[in-house]
């Protein structure tokens, strides 16, 4: 696609991150270095002659020192006065793009782990704990794999989003920080697996896990149900993750304390080592 | 009494994906993804315009192997009615019981699973995404006592349209003494 680009933001490039290609146009350089860093995980950097997909312009407020205007495609986006708020914007609006408009993969809201290249994966909105289960996981050994996006490919295998855990200190005032995968002992996978369970949960205090098991397609609702591009593209969708769910146990119930429930899971998957 | 109404399934302006034994069905129109169990499926593709519901009845009765009566078909045809999956709407002939009760009643005489339908409204990206849109979003925390605690919605960003994210609640300038989630409605 191509774009009017505004002559007063002479700064910028372009990038790919799973299958999406996104330009950033700027008038402040020192700008475009911070938010080179915030660039959603497998982007790579684009020659400036090939058509994009989407067009982010930053406007910088020299005067006020601050960011005042951002457009995605033209289409003006909510912009904080707080400087690093308008970054963590910008840096959840590229991921958002990445996650709803990559043409060839699912992305799922979840936690992704695994064990013996067989992947468990906890979908789930913002503060259902996803991360304190993905972290109490890797604590036991799990490969970490993400605790923001589960991506699936058109074959229904899982691929890695490689970026830290966004952990609630209560130190933070509840604020999620960014952790390395190898604070908690573990380790980043890279190899596309299946999935062997998809754990349906939400925290609820003293709460003993005794989960219900799905059916198949009812896992696929719920995989759904956290799915960034089930209404943009819900071909796709419906493509592809019933092939994601095809060898996945699929259970869904409350959790109390996230290690006690990670050792549950870890038990299932040795019970079930085949599933039909 | 033979049952002469005829279901006709709609096809228009939905994707439809097959698995082993379910169909998931997604309306484009209302972004309300179906999944149908084996025996509610069976019902929805035998609804061609052409057999009634006591054909209905005798076809899936070939096919279980097992007796299926016109209640069985009923159950699975008012739930794909209400579900806006048939061209038209058809009601059951008035026998006086309740849904309930005729659920209870074809359980029994059943040996089949009850035809179910699953259903569930397709999240926005951002909703998926636990984003929420809006910066100027009201945060209503959930706890007994607001006095004291700061409302904001804690994950911002896209363009402004729907808000339905969680928010944090906190004591301004101290440990939060409750961090119960709130919610980000649209302002």
């Amino acid at each position: 696609m191509q774009f009017i680009v505004n002559q007063d933001l002479p700064f910028g490039f372009a990038f790919s991150s799973y299958g999406v290609s996104i330009e950033i146009r700027t008038n402040g350089l020192e700008l475009l270095t911070e938010i080179e860093n915030l660039l959603p995980p497998a982007s790579c950097i684009l020659s400036r002659e090939k058509p994009i997909d989407f067009l982010f312009e930053v406007i910088w407020d020299d005067e006020r020192e601050r960011i005042s205007e951002f457009y995605r495609n033209s289409e003006q986006q909510t912009c904080d006065g707080d400087y690093s708020q308008s970054l963590h914007l910008i840096e959840i609006a590229l991921r958002l793009t990445v996650a709803e408009f990559s043409p060839h993969l699912v992305f799922v809201h979840a936690g992704a782990v695994a064990f013996e290249d067989s992947a468990v994966i906890v979908p789930g909105r913002s503060r259902a704990g996803k991360t304190t289960l993905t972290a109490a996981l890797v604590r036991d050994g799990a490969v970490y794999y993400s605790d923001e996006y589960a991506i699936f490919d058109e074959f229904g295998f899982l691929h890695p989003f490689p970026k830290p855990l966004s952990v609630r200190e209560p130190w933070a005032f509840g604020k999620q920080i960014d952790q390395s995968v190898e604070t908690f002992g573990g380790r980043q996978g890279a190899k596309p697996i299946k999935a062997r369970a998809i754990v349906v949960t939400e925290y609820e205090k003293d709460a003993r896990w005794q989960p219900e098991r799905l059916s198949r397609g009812e896992g696929v609702l719920e995989l759904l149900a956290n799915t960034v591009s089930a209404r943009t593209n819900p071909r796709l969708a419906l493509k592809i993750l019933p092939r994601a769910v095809e060898n996945a146990l699929i259970l869904k119930g409350k959790r109390g304390d996230a290690e006690a429930v990670s050792k549950e899971i870890k038990k299932v998957l040795t019970k079930n080592a085949i599933f039909a | 009494m033979q049952n002469l109404q005829k279901p006709v399934a709609r096809h228009e302006g939905l994707v439809v994906q097959e698995m082993p034994d379910e169909v998931l069905v997604y309306d484009l129109n209302t972004n309300k993804a179906h999944c149908l169990n084996k025996s509610a499926a069976a019902v929805w593709k035998n609804c061609d315009g052409s057999n009634s519901i006591s054909d209905i009845a005798a076809i899936l009765k070939n096919e279980f192997k097992t007796p299926v009566s016109d209640d069985f078909v009923w159950l699975a045809i008012d739930q794909l009615g209400k579900d806006e999956l048939l061209e038209q709407k058809i009601t059951a002939p008035a026998n006086g019981l309740t849904r309930r009760e005729a659920m209870r009643r074809v359980a029994l005489a059943s040996l089949v699973a009850l035809p179910v339908v699953a259903s569930l409204t397709a999240p926005t990206a951002a909703q998926a995404a636990s984003v929420c849109q809006n910066t100027g979003a009201a945060c209503s925390c959930t706890q007994a006592n607001n006095s004291g605690f700061t409302a904001s919605c804690s994950s911002l960003g896209g363009a402004v349209t729907g808000c339905t994210g969680a928010c944090d609640c906190s004591v301004p300038g101290g440990t939060p003494a409750n961090t119960a989630a709130g919610q980000c409605v649209q302002a």
